[in-house]
């Protein structure tokens, strides 16, 4: 009675033809014995077969056409993007690069000390503070511009 | 194994497809899409329940596939990569809203007997067929979303239950009782619509 109730829930499982091996053979073999279970396995067959064959949906016209275009132009602004982003990096390492090499010849030119308003703008650290602050100010500048652009080149794609 | 082969067939036919797109070639697009096309717009039909969302949501999908190409592994089934890409993007827009609303469109207006041609001999047949497949449809709608999914992946894609736990993202045993009470449930909305056994 308990091997009948269990092999009974596996009926619309059986009939969906996703058990194993073994325990299709089981469910097969029970219900040659047991009329419940057989009547019960044809009835979830029948509904499985009718699953495969529902009415298949029309797909609308233009769909492809339209999600053809729209990959193309979401391609478009995604490398755009991209590039801009090496752009970006190429620039900030530029100026890294610049900023220490104007330091290295200003040092050359003027010695250990070089003082501005009383403050040694050739000490390393004030070097590195300041030219930290314009990188920045250059990079949040150059990021609203590229924004701007992108959200410009979508309007007019998409 | 019709559907199999069908399935290995349409694979196979694809594989250079892809490679095409993930290489960068602007005109392998049109082919993939429209292979798909079928198989994924129904898949996503079924699973919004409404013809609006499933177009939003098939051009959305080819969207992020177009992003994420480069991380697909080519050693994947691209079909599963495909659904599963199509799942989440489902699952994200479903999430926040009640998935009733997404039952209030129906999938076509017009009548079995509409579809079917006057001078076919067997035109009893197929308006039976035709109408019993109508109902069918109208009571998988009733099943909640996650139903819906998993009975259009296992009898219309012909999807294994690991194949299924992938493109959902769940255990195999998860699949397993979802299958199992998807079915009872879609029985039991039989049962309750056509009490006197019509279809």
């Amino acid at each position: 009675m308990k091997e009948h109730e269990s092999l009974r829930q596996l009926l619309p499982l059986a009939a969906a033809g996703v058990l194993g091996e073994e325990e299709q053979l089981r469910v097969e073999r029970h219900a040659r014995e047991c009329d419940n279970c057989r009547h019960g396995l044809e009835t979830w067959r029948a509904l499985s077969r009718d699953l495969r064959r529902l009415p298949q949906p029309v797909v609308p016209a233009r769909l492809v056409e339209l999600t053809r275009v729209r990959v193309l132009q979401e391609r478009t602004v995604a490398e755009t993007r991209h590039q801009d982003e090496l752009l970006l990096v190429c620039l900030a390492l530029f100026s890294g690069i610049s900023s220490s090499a104007v330091w290295y010849l200003l040092r050359l030119l003027f010695g250990s000390g070089l003082s501005v308003l009383g403050v040694d703008i050739l000490s390393w650290t004030t070097w590195l503070a300041g030219s930290t602050v314009l990188v920045w100010a250059s990079a949040a500048a150059a990021a609203v511009a590229l924004g701007n652009r992108h959200r410009e080149l979508r309007r007019a794609l998409l | 194994m019709i559907l199999t082969l069908a399935m290995e067939l349409n694979t196979l036919k694809t594989a250079p497809e892809i490679e095409r797109i993930r290489r960068g070639d602007p005109d392998a697009w049109d082919s993939v899409i429209s292979q798909y096309q079928h198989r994924l717009y129904r898949y996503l039909l079924r699973l919004s329940g409404n013809p609006a969302s499933a177009e939003d949501l098939f051009q959305q999908t080819w969207v992020r596939v177009m992003e994420k190409i480069g991380r697909y592994d080519a050693n994947r089934d691209f079909d599963t990569w495909l659904f599963s890409v199509a799942h989440n993007l489902a699952v994200d827009q479903f999430r926040g809203r009640r998935i009733e609303s997404l039952d209030a469109a129906p999938e076509s207006g017009e009548s079995a007997g509409e579809r079917l041609k006057a001078e076919s001999p067997d035109a009893l047949d197929q308006l039976l067929e035709s109408e019993r497949a109508a109902s069918l449809l109208a009571c998988i709608k009733d099943l909640p979303a996650i139903h819906r999914e998993v009975l259009a992946l296992r009898f219309e894609e012909g999807m294994t239950l690991q194949e299924i736990a992938r493109v959902a993202s769940v255990p195999l045993s998860t699949v397993k009782s979802r299958l199992s009470r998807a079915l009872e449930g879609l029985r039991t909305s039989v049962q309750l619509r056509f009490p006197r056994g019509e279809i």
